[in-house]
């Protein structure tokens, strides 16, 4: 895995900018673990749409899993354009939001896979309450594959972590 | 319980901390232990069930639901604390205590919610006890069943009251043993009605009979101050006892002597009063106490402040809960007497041709149609509902013995009971198919010509099913049937094996219960059956009434340019008119619809809704929406029916269709019912389903997750 500085802009934390490639890896899987949610954003006819998704990181991190209703728009765009960006962040809507939340940005292509056991329960082990919304046959489970990742903190420091 | 201070009633509950309180107050307390609601709280966290119960909630706010489709809540999330095991360190923790006191005692397991007795508030039997629970295997699964009453449809409907909320609510379960007196009852301190009086019951026999309203009791009204009885008033029969059977309890005929014998002598009403003075004088407050005596002693079972009064409403559904000797009689009734004489009206104004009748006479025919009408679906609330109560009974014991993962399977033992408007839209469907294989019929059919044996069908069918208040013509039923046959045949889906699901569901009763089991699930098929047939005789009767309704209408009508017999009138006015020839009655003032609603209603659209997924599959199709009966005329092929409320008037359109979306809410009304009749994907519960939805929306029915997506219709026009 290559870490490439992106912009840096008013350095006051130097946490991300300094950090090893496995040190920002390690943090990433930190921040996956506390957050539940991610915003998923796809792209239909030049027009961007986003939604909020439950999510679940592979150990690696080169892979997020998600699951959502086959009727959904979000469906039919992810469908026929393969590719999507999600933002996983802890921010708590306050203050110190500025000097304290991490963003990551996920990039990669999204395909729909097959609901193995083994991905299944990566998933239900951080969502267990989803047990029928992932076990429907209404439902499609997604996978990306992440290209890279690029993580803001402290307000405009900016990294990028390659995964590919 | 030595440890318990003033302000642990959080912890262990309104009813174990009113028994903690008065133990050692020389009364008799049978011994318990308490399974505190930090005990209840680590089996949510750690099992994942908090999420799932959140997510079930989430489906829709609970004011906005139906009745029903609280039951079908709870039942979901009891079925939740079915299927979830406690986590195995709790569990021991658990067990062990158990093992020390109750190992080989029969228990009382009942449930301590924390403020469900307060000061300002009682509200007895929204939780569940059991009685006489053996064995600590199943002193455990009964905790877990009175965790999940913690949701029971009837404390959801007392939410606001009770501040039930999963982010705050708990509940202590109450393991205590279980003393089996030969007379229990109740006593309030203070009587409802004159506050110097208190009022005794008791019966024969265990407390749950009286409690559960199945034991008629002994009444005794006692003066507070001199202690004396002012009156005592026996029950019209002393016939019925409840007992201990190997376990739990049962309802049975009292033994001939017990039925000749009041329950209690002067001593023991003395001694209850001075219990119940005894326990006002310790909490502050009136109480309601519940008591039994074994060898001459008197025990307290447990002790609330007295019930505010309730809001009727709330217990009427209470009361639709039935034991099963309550559904046999109400279902002889209703089999018996009810049906026949409905039959028996519909017929009698068939055959008065309301054409044929002079003005006066129609006036008073109209009048008393709807006398009989409203007559019949006032009997329908008070009798027919209560008796659907039947297949709910039998879905929560099913589920309790046989645990499914689909807390609905039981329904694949009930469907195919044979019910009136199945054997409607066979007879439909076979007539379509003749015509389907017979071209020369089929035209002569579309050209209104049909002859011999089909027409002489067509004629009994029309006969049998058209009285119905929706097909009116004959017209309408051929021009029906002519669109089916225009269509490949669809079949009603096969019946799931039933047996197999039957064989396994008996298969957990001991040798002696059987004969319960079976009771059960044939009171539920009936349950299940009349719940539409009886509509179809309803709407026999409502068809007749509004025969009478048109052809006052159209009388009127021809009287003046200004009215049309389409008209919307009051019934007073047509009445007046039919009485007064001279007369011209006033139409119904059309209702001001706030244009700045209708604005805001065009600016946002629903795009996706959460409902309940009462009938399986998913399915994309163009809407129909129906506003009135004629619209299910217009229904084609292939369409999804977006609708109020379907009756089973209605179902005969459900063959035609693809999915079936409707504002009435549950996985037990007609709608639901016929869906999975029909193996149609379905969702209920969508609110305004019929204003968010338009004629040639694409819709999307996600019968497994219970969600509807809708895409407008671009295009400006949908035939």
């Amino acid at each position: 895995m290559n870490l490439k500085i992106g912009e840096i802009e008013g350095i006051r934390n130097y946490r991300w900018y300094g950090m090893s490639a496995g040190d920002l890896k390690k943090s990433l899987e930190t921040l996956f673990t506390e957050q539940n949610l991610a915003v998923l954003a796809s792209c239909h006819e030049n027009e961007p749409y986003t939604n909020l998704v439950a999510f679940a990181a592979s150990d690696d991190l080169r892979y997020i899993f998600f699951v959502t209703p086959v009727s959904t728009r979000k469906y039919s765009y992810l469908s026929s354009s393969g590719t999507a960006s999600m933002m996983i962040d802890n921010r708590s809507n306050k203050e110190d939001d500025f000097k304290d939340a991490i963003a990551a940005n996920a990039n990669g292509n999204v395909i729909e896979i097959e609901k193995t056991h083994d991905v299944v329960s990566l998933y239900l082990e951080k969502h267990p309450h989803l047990r029928d919304f992932i076990k429907s046959p209404s439902s499609a489970l997604m996978r990306m594959e992440v290209r890279s990742y690029i993580v803001a903190s402290s307000f405009q420091n900016v990294v990028e972590l390659k995964m590919t | 319980m030595e440890e318990i201070r003033e302000n642990d009633g959080k912890l262990i509950g309104s009813k174990a901390f009113s028994l903690h309180t008065i133990t050692g107050e020389e009364l008799k307390v049978p011994p318990f232990i308490c399974i505190t609601t930090e005990a209840y709280e680590r089996y949510l966290e750690s099992t994942s069930l908090k999420g799932r119960i959140i997510m079930e909630l989430s489906r829709k706010d609970i004011k906005d639901m139906r009745w029903e489709e609280m039951w079908d809540t709870s039942l979901r999330i009891r079925n939740m604390f079915l299927n979830t095991p406690v986590p195995e360190e709790l569990d021991r923790g658990i067990r062990e205590q158990l093992i020390k006191y109750f190992s080989d005692t029969p228990v009382v397991v009942r449930s301590s919610a924390p403020g469900e007795d307060s000061e300002k508030t009682s509200f007895a039997g929204l939780h569940e006890s059991y009685v006489n629970v053996r064995g600590i295997d199943s002193i455990m699964e009964h905790i877990r069943l009175v965790w999940a009453s913690l949701w029971s449809d009837a404390a959801l409907l007392y939410r606001e009251e009770l501040g039930l909320d999963i982010k705050h609510s708990s509940m202590a379960v109450l393991v205590q043993e279980l003393v089996a007196g030969e007379v229990s009852g109740i006593v309030f301190s203070k009587g409802p009605e004159n506050n110097n009086q208190m009022v005794i019951e008791a019966v024969h026999g265990l407390n749950k009979g009286l409690v559960d309203g199945d034991v008629e009791p002994d009444r005794w009204l006692v003066d507070r101050e001199e202690a004396f009885i002012i009156k005592h008033s026996g029950p019209s029969s002393r016939d019925k006892i409840v007992r201990l059977k190997e376990s739990g309890t049962v309802l049975e005929r009292i033994p001939e002597n017990l039925s000749d014998t009041i329950p209690l002598k002067e001593k023991d009403v003395m001694e209850i009063h001075d219990i119940a003075l005894k326990l006002e004088n310790k909490f502050g407050l009136a109480q309601d106490i519940e008591w039994t005596k074994r060898d001459d002693e008197i025990y307290v079972l447990q002790s609330r402040p007295v019930t505010i009064s309730q809001n009727s409403e709330k217990l009427w559904y209470l009361s639709l809960k039935r034991n099963i000797d309550n559904l046999h009689a109400l279902r002889k009734k209703i089999e018996d007497k009810l049906i026949p004489a409905m039959i028996s009206d519909a017929k009698e104004l068939q055959s008065i041709n309301s054409a044929l009748l002079d003005d006066n006479e129609l006036s008073e025919e109209i009048i008393r149609r709807k006398g009989l009408y409203k007559k019949w679906d006032k009997r329908y609330t008070d009798e027919f509902i209560p008796f659907a109560h039947g297949m709910r009974l039998f879905g929560q014991v099913y589920n309790d013995r046989v645990k499914p993962s689909n807390p609905y399977e039981f329904m694949d033992l009930l469907s195919g009971s044979e019910m009136l408007s199945i054997k409607r839209n066979e007879e439909i469907n076979r007539l379509a198919d003749i015509l389907r294989n017979d071209f020369s019929l089929m035209s002569k059919a579309k050209e209104g010509g049909v002859e011999g044996n089909f027409a002489e069908d067509l004629e009994k069918l029309f006969r049998d099913f058209g009285h119905s208040g929706i097909f009116r013509t004959r017209e309408n039923l051929i021009n029906h049937i002519i669109k089916l046959a225009s269509n490949p045949e669809k079949e009603k889906q096969d019946q799931k094996d039933s047996i197999e699901l039957e064989k396994s569901f008996i298969s957990t009763f001991v040798e002696e219960e059987k004969s319960f089991a079976e009771e059960l699930l044939d009171i539920a098929r009936i349950s299940y059956r009349l719940r539409d047939d009886d509509n179809i005789h309803l709407g026999r009767i409502e068809h007749q009434y509004l025969l009478s309704l048109n052809e006052a209408k159209m009388r009127i009508a021809a009287r003046s340019d200004k009215l049309d017999p389409s008209d919307d009138l009051e019934l007073e006015e047509l009445v007046k008119a039919l009485r007064d020839s001279a007369y011209i009655p006033e139409k119904k003032m059309r209702i001001n619809i706030n244009t700045e609603d209708v604005t805001l209603h065009k600016k946002k659209n629903v795009r996706q809704i959460q409902g309940q997924p009462a009938g399986e599959g998913l399915v994309t199709g163009r809407a129909r929406v129906i506003n009135g009966n004629e619209d299910l005329f217009d229904i084609r092929s292939g369409e999804i029916m977006v609708c109020d409320s379907i009756d089973p008037n209605m179902t005969f359109v459900v063959p035609l269709v693809s999915g079936i979306v409707e504002r009435r809410g549950g996985m037990l009304i007609h709608g639901a019912i016929i869906a999975r009749e029909y193996g149609i994907p379905c969702v209920t519960g969508i609110p305004e389903a019929t204003r968010i939805v338009a004629d040639g929306d694409e819709v999307t029915v996600d019968g497994y997750l219970g969600i509807v997506t809708i895409r407008k219709n671009e295009r400006k026009k949908y035939p």
